[in-house]
């Protein structure tokens, strides 16, 4: 790919789809792989008896919220990894070079 | 008012012939590998066993089926299980081949070939081009839909849920999964395509330390040919005009110059005598998926699906030169040496597949 030779607005959402595509692909396997072994162990209608006995809430919901928490969850850990692997903003990068 | 000198062009070389155009051809096994492999994916939920669905992952059932294996949320070990062994394999695979995975195999590369392949019939069949696009679109919808269902079905009964589509019946979750599903598919195989495996993929980044001097990968053979250029025809390929192929340092020299411009400067002219095989007509450029200038070296992002050397090919049997100017070749064998079979990553691939599949048997 000759991203360098790109038009910025290319370029632009190229590096925007890649920084989103790093946060939510990763957190997505991980989520699945995690509701996997997770409800392998643990029946949806178990823990809604624990948690929301008065809900009716069916196994399918139940999987379908729990991997979707897994996923906010996983997605919010990479979101604050590649927002603290980025750069840090110091006072003298104001200045500009050359 | 004067009329300006007329002025005196000398032109160099005549122009050269172009070969007739000719439509883009996958080789007829190609084909058929992609489209059996994609009619495996829509057939797998339609598969029967003993009067069951032969695959069925039935979450509200919590009962796995996997052809005479009933798996229950106890065996996780054994799920976990396979998915090492099909990853293990998959490493030794790339190790000893190459990323044919990644060429042949993968979703990502068979869906967006599958788009692909719409878009261009689409074009080439429907003149007016709305009419072509928005029938582009309806064909990606009903492809990515019945993706979709198809993967639904894999967790669904899918007889029940095709019987229920019309009416529509479907539950919340089933309809919610369609469309997720569908989406996923629209959006990765109709518009990102190639950037998934050179910014998202995991795999595509961990191949090259999968990979060694002994994994075959797409390689051009610049000592023949080098240097590049357009020529008129019934000049013959190197080997039969007596030329032969190049030093090695020459060869990458003129690689790096055809590579480079801006670098290198302009590229010296030579007589037709000198010129390599390589008639420059940039037909592995058009057809590579990623993009990819293959002549100037193996690159990280190339998947190894093989279209340049197809397409390279063709040409050279249309100029009457002989086949494999582009070629599946390890480094090893590019430079004269015996290929290694056993080495530290196939041995330990190897040993780590045998150990898991002893465990499993031993379980079993």
């Amino acid at each position: 790919m000759t991203d360098l030779h790109d038009p910025p607005g290319a370029r632009r959402r190229r590096l925007l789809i890649q920084q989103w595509g790093a946060i939510l692909w990763p957190s997505f396997v991980a989520a699945g792989l995690a509701s996997m072994v997770f409800f392998a162990v643990v029946d949806p209608l178990r823990l809604r008896d624990i948690s929301f006995p008065h809900h009716a809430l069916s196994r399918e919901l139940g999987y379908t919220l729990g991997f979707f928490m897994f996923w906010a969850v996983t997605a919010a850990a990479s979101g604050v990894t590649w927002y603290l692997s980025r750069p840090p903003r110091r006072d003298d990068d104001d200045e500009q070079l050359g | 008012m004067t009329m300006p000198d007329r002025l005196h062009l000398h032109l160099v070389d005549p122009a050269p012939p172009s070969p007739p155009p000719r439509r883009r051809r996958l080789p007829r096994w190609r084909t058929w590998l992609s489209a059996s492999l994609l009619a495996a994916f829509y057939a797998l939920p339609w598969l029967r066993w003993n009067g069951r669905q032969a695959l069925l992952f039935d979450l509200p059932g919590r009962r796995f089926d996997l052809l005479g294996l009933t798996l229950w949320p106890q065996d996780l070990g054994v799920l976990l299980g396979l998915l090492a062994v099909m990853a293990t394999s998959l490493v030794l695979l790339t190790t000893l081949g190459g990323r044919i995975w990644c060429g042949h195999g993968c979703p990502q590369t068979l869906w967006s070939r599958l788009f692909r392949w719409i878009e261009q019939a689409t074009a080439r069949h429907l003149h007016h081009p709305a009419l072509a696009r928005a029938a582009k679109h309806l064909l990606w919808a009903v492809v990515a839909l019945w993706t979709g269902v198809t993967f639904v079905g894999l967790f669904s009964p899918i007889q029940a849920l095709v019987n229920s589509l019309w009416p529509p019946a479907w539950s919340g979750w089933e309809t919610f999964w369609v469309a997720f599903y569908a989406l996923a598919t629209w959006g990765n195989a109709g518009f990102l395509r190639q950037q998934v495996c050179i910014d998202l993929c995991p795999f595509a980044r961990i191949c090259p330390s999968l990979c060694d001097e002994d994994t075959p990968q797409v390689q051009y053979d610049a000592r023949r040919g080098e240097p590049r250029g357009p020529r008129a025809p019934g000049l013959g390929a190197v080997m039969q005009r007596g030329r032969g192929l190049l030093d090695a340092v020459s060869a990458s020299d003129y690689v790096f110059r055809a590579a480079h411009p801006a670098l290198a400067g302009p590229m010296p002219r030579f007589p037709a005598d000198r010129l390599g095989d390589c008639v420059d007509c940039r037909a592995c450029v058009d057809v590579c998926p990623m993009g990819l200038d293959v002549r100037s070296g193996p690159h990280v992002d190339c998947i190894a699906c093989g279209d340049c050397v197809d397409a390279c090919n063709a040409q050279m049997r249309q100029w009457q030169f002989p086949t494999g100017l582009l070629r599946r070749a390890s480094e090893t064998r590019m430079h004269q040496r015996r290929v290694r079979w056993l080495r530290t990553r196939t041995l330990t691939a190897l040993i780590t597949l045998l150990v898991l599949l002893g465990v499993g048997v031993h379980r079993l």
